[in-house]
């Protein structure tokens, strides 16, 4: 039973630990930055048409100081949403973004 | 391409729909002498909020070119021009936090794949040798793919939200007002997109 137990245990954590987006979390909750944004890479080649993984990609890149890369994500967000609060959202970044450059 | 065309009519739309200031149009702003900043009241979240924000005010006003003037226990004072009327402007925080949880339902998708085996072989014929028979079989596996949830995504991210009011000293009268807001992970760069819009917007007022 303990060994099933510890197997299950073992499971669950490669399980997590294989989550791109699980561990781009943990990586922007220890503000870890460049880190979170290599899984959330990954987790964009896992789901490309994902808005949430391209609106995490682009809070990553406004806070490594990468506009251009930032409206390129915040672009792909607004396109693959249905999500009205989160398309505006990208609408303000974009406009604050773009009156920047 | 399709893709392409339908970004551009959602962005379209959306800027149409952008958020555009309240403005008293018959106020004339060329003949403004200062605006007068007054204290932002801190938000319930966060003791201090109120002094950043007001910071920030300062700080764009300075990066747009326009003269600050914060004197000891006085409000702070922008000077714009050599007319005679004076503004106040006044800043109320909407929203200020630096652990709006964000949940990322993911979804994990195996689209599958085709695998497809080419066998070539090619015998030469001895008696002659510009024969060469070719012989070709190819068979193809298809794998049908899977969705699977995975497990909730949280992070926490900043959001900052003001409201910035502007109205003559002398009458009273509301002559500008818009709201603003911003997100994050950073709730410094936050507050100083965030009032930023809103300076920038304002400024352009005066220039």
């Amino acid at each position: 039973m303990k060994k099933l137990t510890y197997l299950l245990i073992n499971i669950m954590l490669i399980g997590k630990q294989i989550d791109p987006l699980i561990q781009a979390s943990n990586a922007i909750n220890a503000g870890l930055y460049e880190n979170a944004l290599k899984y959330v890479i990954a987790a964009q080649n896992l789901e490309p048409l994902n808005p949430d993984v391209y609106r995490m990609k682009a809070l990553l890149h406004e806070s490594l100081g990468e506009p251009k890369k930032a409206i390129i994500a915040w672009e792909k967000c607004m396109l693959y949403s249905k999500n009205k609060d989160i398309i505006s959202e990208a609408q303000i970044h974009l406009n604050n973004l773009k009156d920047a450059k | 391409m399709q893709n392409n065309l339908k970004l551009v009519i959602l962005i379209c739309f959306l800027i149409s729909c952008y958020n555009n200031p309240a403005i008293n149009s018959s106020y004339n702003f060329f003949n403004v002498k200062s605006i007068e900043i007054l204290p932002v009241e801190d938000h319930s979240y966060l003791h201090g909020s109120g002094k950043m924000i007001s910071n920030s005010i300062s700080y764009n006003f300075l990066k747009l070119g326009f003269d600050v003037n914060e004197p000891n226990d006085q409000n702070n004072f922008i000077f714009i021009g050599n007319g005679n009327k004076k503004l106040i402007l006044s800043c109320t925080i909407t929203e200020f936090t630096d652990s709006e949880l964000i949940i990322v339902p993911y979804k994990y998708e195996n689209r599958g794949y085709t695998e497809t085996v080419l066998n070539q072989s090619s015998s030469d014929s001895e008696k002659n040798k510009k024969n060469i028979d070719l012989h070709t079989t190819s068979s193809t596996k298809t794998h049908g793919g899977s969705v699977s949830e995975g497990s909730k995504v949280e992070y926490s991210r900043a959001k900052v939200g003001i409201i910035l009011t502007m109205k003559d000293k002398l009458t009273g009268n509301l002559v500008w007002s818009n709201s603003y807001w911003y997100s994050g992970l950073e709730l410094h760069k936050v507050t100083e997109s965030c009032v930023g819009q809103g300076i920038s917007q304002l400024g352009k007022l005066f220039l």
